[in-house]
Formats: structure tokens, C-alpha cells, sequence
């Protein structure tokens, strides 16, 4: 009896030990879904820092680089020849265009728009729900008599790159502090931890438990940092592309069923996840694999 | 794992080299098995293993879990408890991130054998390359 339960610890134990070289230790412990968002930020980017020591919060947004020198000499060659420089440059453009009455974008913003994307998502006690950039945008078109852009693609996605261009070297300043804003934050938080699809991950799987290691070629990125740096030029897209898309491309690879563009949960995810992120230094257009 | 049972762990593991196949006593395996194991292990559409495991001969292989070798052995009593575990890993690491194959039917029950099969069969660890 002894021995069989001898056999058993010894099998139990190795077992355990290759457990734990699947993630940093008890990552899924960041998840307290009765916690305030401020401690959860801060539980989150505690593990963070436990993790990895060495890097500062800024350099989190260098995104899976940051862990691998090769890689950020190689995201700097992408940025040489990059076409995100053009969807910046279209963006403008669109941005300075006149509407019928003579303003232009920049008069829905406070100060032009300068420093605004800092602030975004924002969660509005008016709508009662998250507002994004590009939703903002389309506000601003419907007050100037406008049709609203379809999201995710061509002009918004150029429109939302200048807009948080503005931005840049401004850190992130997303707030929760009403009600409505906090629950906004724990739903993100929930479909954050939530398991779906197929293979059963969670955002958080790969992007706390597995941060910095290998996908086959991948290396995983890290949640904190990663909102300050869409819209960005991904090579695999061949464009610019947002934070949403690329919910939409993990929810995919995932094998679960991707959302809309601006769904209440990809608004609640951005928001929770780019709150995650405050104090990181806006960097748009980012450039990536 | 404390220091005085992976001393006494590292003592059976010899023991069990010493002894030889006469301990674990297993259906021996069909080399055809252990080949479509293989191919389930490394295809991407299938189990798609090396994306997160190191195998031997296996290119650009993941490492979000550890590299699999002749160890896997000691981590199960026997073939049937390591089918059930790819099965479904969650039921005995509620937060492990390893994925439900039997469970969420990416791999058939015979599939799963399979590739018990051929992790069963290793031995040597691969390198990640």
C-alpha cells in the first residue's frame, strides 16, 4: 500500500512540475472577479513585474519584442518600410476634410483632439455602455450630417490611426469609477478569463499564463502594453488593423465564434484591457509580425 | 516537488532503468500506431502537439508546455490514465491551458490511443530548434 502510493506521489509530482512549466505560477490568480478594477490592474501588473523584472511598464509595449532582442531589431525593419506611414497620411487628410458646415473632426474634440485617445475606450453614463474612438468618430460624422463609416476596415481604421497619433508619448488614462464603468471593466474581465471555443483558452491563457513563450513561432505577447500601440501595421495583415481585429483573429485561431466590430463584449474587452495599460505611453501606428 | 521525494523519485527512476521493461507491464503497440501518432502529434490540423511541446525531430516547435520525452512514462501509471488525461487535462489541472481533445472532439478515442502510443515510445527529449 505504501509502495502504489509511493509510485503515485512520484507520478503526481512530475506531473505537477511539468504543470507548472505551462504558465508562471498560479497566473489565473489575477482573476478576482469581486476585486475593483484599480486592484485587478494592479494584481495584474504585479504579476507582471514579478515575472519579468527586468522590463520596465513602458517596455510592455513593445509587445511579444519585448522578450526577444531579434525580434525588436526585426519590428523596426518592419516600421522602415511599413505602410502604416500611408494609412497615417490618409487619416490626416480625412481629418482635415471639411464637413458641409466648414468644421472639421477635430472640433468634437477637446483641444483638436490632442492628447484625447488617452482617455478612450471611455465609458459614457450617458449611452450607458463603453464608446470607442472609432464610435466617437462616427458621433462626430452624425453631428455634421454625415453617414457613419462601417468599422473595422478603410477610412475609420485611417481616421482612428491619426486620432490616437495625436496622442503619442501621452500615457493611457482610462478611468472606471463610476458603477456603470466598473461593470463595464468585469465584463471585459470575464471574457478575458473566460475558456471558449474549441480548444478551450482563454485570452488570458496565452496572454498571462503563456506570455514569452513560444506558439510553434509565435512568441506570445503580453496583455499589459498591448493597447497602446493599435491601430497597428501587422505583417500577417498586410495593413493596419485594431485591438478589435485582432480579437477577432485570436477568437478565430481559438476556434470559437469571432464578434462584430464594436459588440459590447469587444468594447467591454478593449476597455478592460487598455485600462490594464494606463500609465503606458501611446505608440500609433505600432509594427509588428 | 520537495527535495527529499524527488531524491527518493530519482532513486525509483533508476531502479526502473534497472529492472528494465519488466515493471510497467503494457500492450505493446503497433509500429503502425505509434507512426499515426506521430502524424496526429505534429499535424496542425490534428493535435497539433508541437505548437506547444518540443518532440524529438519536430521544427519550429512551441514550448508553452514542457518538451516531451521518455518521461511521460512516470507521469502516468499506465497508457489508458494518459488517454484520459489528453482527453480532458482540465480534470486533473483545472487551470492547466492545455486543450480538452477528447472532450472538445478534436481527436477520436482511437486517435487519442495513437498518440498515447507514441509518446509512449519515446525515448529521447527533443531540442527545441
Amino acid at each position: 500500500m505504501r509502495r502504489a502510493l509511493f509510485f503515485a506521489a512520484c507520478a503526481s509530482a512530475s506531473l505537477i512540475a511539468a504543470a507548472a512549466h505551462a504558465g508562471q505560477a498560479d497566473w489565473w490568480k489575477v482573476n478576482d472577479p469581486s476585486a475593483a478594477p484599480e486592484q485587478t490592474r494592479a494584481a495584474i501588473v504585479h504579476y507582471y513585474r514579478e515575472a519579468f523584472p527586468k522590463l520596465g511598464l513602458q517596455d510592455f509595449a513593445l509587445g511579444s519584442a519585448a522578450f526577444n532582442a531579434e525580434l525588436r531589431k526585426q519590428d523596426e525593419q518592419i516600421a522602415d518600410f511599413s505602410p502604416a506611414g500611408f494609412v497615417l497620411a490618409k487619416g490626416e487628410k480625412l481629418w482635415n476634410q471639411p464637413f458641409a458646415d466648414g468644421k472639421t473632426y477635430a472640433s468634437c474634440y477637446a483641444d483638436g483632439g490632442k492628447g484625447v485617445a488617452a482617455h478612450y475606450p471611455m465609458y459614457s453614463e450617458a449611452q450607458q455602455g463603453v464608446v470607442t474612438l472609432p464610435m466617437s468618430l462616427n458621433a462626430c460624422r452624425k453631428q455634421h450630417g454625415l453617414d457613419a463609416l462601417p468599422y473595422g476596415k478603410g477610412d475609420i481604421v485611417a481616421l482612428e490611426t491619426y486620432l490616437a497619433s495625436l496622442s503619442n508619448g501621452v500615457a493611457i488614462d482610462v478611468k472606471a469609477d463610476s458603477a456603470g464603468a466598473a461593470e463595464a471593466f468585469k465584463q471585459g474581465q470575464k471574457f478575458f478569463f473566460r475558456r471558449e471555443g474549441q480548444l478551450d483558452l482563454a485570452c488570458a491563457s496565452c496572454h498571462v499564463g503563456s506570455v514569452g513563450r513560444y506558439l510553434r513561432a509565435q512568441l506570445l505577447s503580453p496583455s499589459l502594453g498591448q493597447a497602446a500601440t493599435f491601430p497597428k501595421y501587422r505583417m500577417k495583415w498586410g495593413g493596419v488593423g485594431t485591438l478589435q481585429r485582432r480579437f477577432r483573429g485570436c477568437q478565430k485561431k481559438i476556434r470559437a465564434k469571432p464578434e462584430a466590430f464594436e459588440s459590447a463584449d469587444y468594447r467591454n474587452l478593449q476597455f478592460f484591457l487598455t485600462y490594464l495599460s494606463d500609465g503606458v505611453k501611446i505608440q500609433v501606428p505600432g509594427n509588428g509580425p | 516537488m520537495s527535495a527529499s521525494l524527488t531524491r527518493a523519485c530519482s532513486a525509483l527512476a533508476v531502479a526502473l532503468a534497472t529492472l528494465g521493461t519488466s515493471v510497467a507491464v503494457q500492450a505493446a503497440a503497433s509500429p503502425s500506431d505509434i507512426a499515426a501518432g506521430k502524424q496526429i502529434a505534429f499535424s496542425r490540423k490534428d493535435g497539433n502537439c508541437v505548437a506547444c511541446h518540443v518532440l524529438p525531430g519536430a521544427k519550429m516547435a512551441g514550448n508553452v508546455g514542457p518538451p516531451l520525452g521518455p518521461w511521460v512514462k512516470q507521469a502516468f501509471q499506465s497508457k489508458d490514465e494518459m488517454v484520459k488525461y489528453l482527453y480532458d487535462p482540465q480534470a486533473r489541472f483545472p487551470h492547466t491551458v492545455m486543450p480538452p481533445f477528447g472532450r472538445n472532439k478534436m481527436l477520436t478515442e482511437k486517435q487519442l490511443q495513437q498518440v498515447t502510443d507514441y509518446l509512449w515510445s519515446l525515448t529521447e527529449k527533443g531540442e527545441r530548434k
